[in-house]
């Protein structure tokens, strides 16, 4: 990631204008729903969502339900990006294998991870292994195709260079394949968490008794708009650090990419 | 004269299958580079110029014939044989120092290790950029790289198929010069693949020209220049204009605009 001193005018300007934009949204949310110009009960008002974050935050059940949302996500991730991976590299080094089993991949791919949850529940019980099993659905796809992509990306020159330094196959994994997979491995990481998040939600408003999405379907029956727009955020902060974190490691993974010397 | 590195080419021939038609890449080449000498080997793109060194180098099987290096048949690789590719072909993820190292082939300790890439560094004139990585080097200097590289497999015969190709024309003489120092130091045997007429000339003790469809060998030129191998000797000129004239000999140039 590029340092903030390392950033030309334009781009400072720019990005200090993302944050203003958001600011603006803020204000314009704020002064609407005083003034009258939009409906509070729809859409509360920051100030109001920020009085229900202190009221559930103090109760402590605002941070019992991320906690469990967020132990549901990094199991099924865990499970499902590490699946992911690992069949990526096997497809990739048995194209055979990746041909018999291309149909059956094709198939079930395209299912969307909420047709296949009531089913989960049904083989699974309402309990927490459906809901891991669907996010480890929904991690397992981004994860996979990118390895399988980032193997079969791994320069040809390279691998020649190898053959030609007498290097042996598992030399050749690890020291060309490996590393010139690992961007593309992160790339389906971020992709898988992201899912990962928006599966949790929808899972926990459909059958859980915690966990953000079940506040927000929760605060829905309530008609407490403001606690639904806590949830909302609680979903989009994480995320949005998770992704951040994720880039991190990448930077740090892939120094090659940064011009960072090690 | 060195018989242990010296390279024999009898009779290759290789045959590609395009569809159900055969194409005929390489016919009947013969060659006999002695121990320790410089062939440059010119030829218009699609000679087959590039396909024998694949095969010299052991990437590829020819169809018919045999090369022998040191009196051995080549089979595959060998790390005997080492490549000086267009491209530098350098580890992104590895510093100068790693690269050089992922050439060393016999089973070395830590200390040896470093010794060998310390005195290659040295002799690339790469010192103070041993933790550097590639994207951080002129193109200049990855191809120093790549040659230091080459040689920490201490190969008794180096193949360059066109190395110099992507430099800038300063950096390109610079790097042949490095080169011819290289050679005479070390008595490797060295075998270049060319477009370059002027490269061809300047490094090689040989000329090889070669002509497509299916690739021969035209021609060869004994090159004896005077030992400070000016570019710009009269003697220099009249090897250029023989061999440009290999090339252009059954149609008379016609410039492709009048001044």
């Amino acid at each position: 990631m590029k340092k903030w001193k390392q950033l030309t005018g334009t781009d400072r300007i720019l990005y200090a204008l993302s944050v203003l934009l958001v600011a603006a949204i803020l204000w314009y949310w704020q002064t609407g729903t005083d003034n009258g110009t939009l409906n509070k009960v729809l859409l509360s008002s920051p100030e109001n969502v920020l009085k229900s974050f202190t009221q559930l935050w103090g109760k402590g059940s605002l941070q019992k339900h991320i906690f469990v949302s967020f132990q549901r996500v990094m199991t099924g991730f865990l499970f499902g990006a590490g699946a992911g991976i690992i069949l990526g590299f096997i497809l990739a080094a048995v194209p055979a294998l990746k041909k018999l089993l291309s149909f059956l991949l094709g198939l079930i791919r395209p299912i969307p991870s909420m047709a296949l949850f009531p089913l989960f529940i049904l083989w699974f019980g309402i309990g927490e292994t459906s809901k891991i099993i669907v996010i480890a659905f929904v991690s397992f796809w981004p994860t996979f195709l990118n390895t399988e992509e980032g193997v079969q990306q791994a320069d040809k020159k390279l691998l020649e260079l190898a053959t030609v330094l007498q290097k042996g196959t598992v030399a050749k994994i690890l020291t060309v394949i490996l590393p010139s997979t690992i961007p593309y491995i992160f790339a389906g990481l971020r992709l898988a968490i992201s899912r990962a998040w928006g599966g949790v939600v929808v899972a926990e408003m459909l059958a859980a008794s915690s966990g953000i999405g079940f506040l927000i379907e929760y605060s829905r029956n309530m008609s407490q708009t403001a606690s639904m727009f806590v949830g909302v955020l609680m979903i989009a902060i994480i995320g949005f650090i998770l992704d951040l974190i994720l880039k991190i490691i990448e930077s740090r993974i892939c120094y090659w990419h940064t011009g960072e010397i090690k | 004269m060195n018989r242990e590195n010296e390279v024999v080419i009898s009779h290759i021939r290789q045959e590609f299958s395009i569809g159900d038609k055969t194409l005929e890449v390489l016919k009947d080449i013969n060659l006999e580079l002695q121990g320790g000498s410089f062939v440059s080997v010119v030829g218009q793109s699609g000679c087959g110029k590039s396909t024998l060194l694949r095969i010299i180098a052991g990437l590829d099987i020819p169809t018919g014939g045999e090369v022998r290096i040191g009196g051995n048949p080549v089979q595959s690789v060998s790390p005997d044989v080492g490549i000086l590719f267009q491209e530098s072909r350098l580890l992104p993820w590895y510093n100068v120092e790693k690269n050089i190292a992922y050439g060393i082939q016999e089973k070395k300790n830590r200390k040896e290790i470093r010794d060998t890439v310390y005195e290659l560094i040295e002799l690339v004139g790469l010192k103070g950029f041993e933790k550097a990585l590639p994207e951080q080097l002129s193109g200049g200097m990855q191809k120093r790289v790549a040659i230091a590289r080459t040689l920490a497999a201490r190969p008794k015969v180096l193949l360059l198929d066109e190395p110099f190709g992507a430099l800038d024309a300063f950096t390109k003489m610079n790097m042949q010069e490095e080169i011819l120092k290289l050679w005479k130091k070390e008595g490797i045997t060295m075998m270049l693949v060319t477009h370059d007429i002027d490269e061809a000339i300047y490094l090689g003790e040989h000329v090889v020209v070669m002509s497509p469809k299916p690739g021969v060998i035209k021609r060869s030129f004994r090159i004896e220049l005077t030992s400070d191998r000016s570019r710009t000797s009269a003697e220099f000129d009249r090897y250029r204009k023989e061999i440009f004239a290999e090339f252009f000999e059954d149609q008379t140039m016609v410039p492709e605009y009048q001044i």
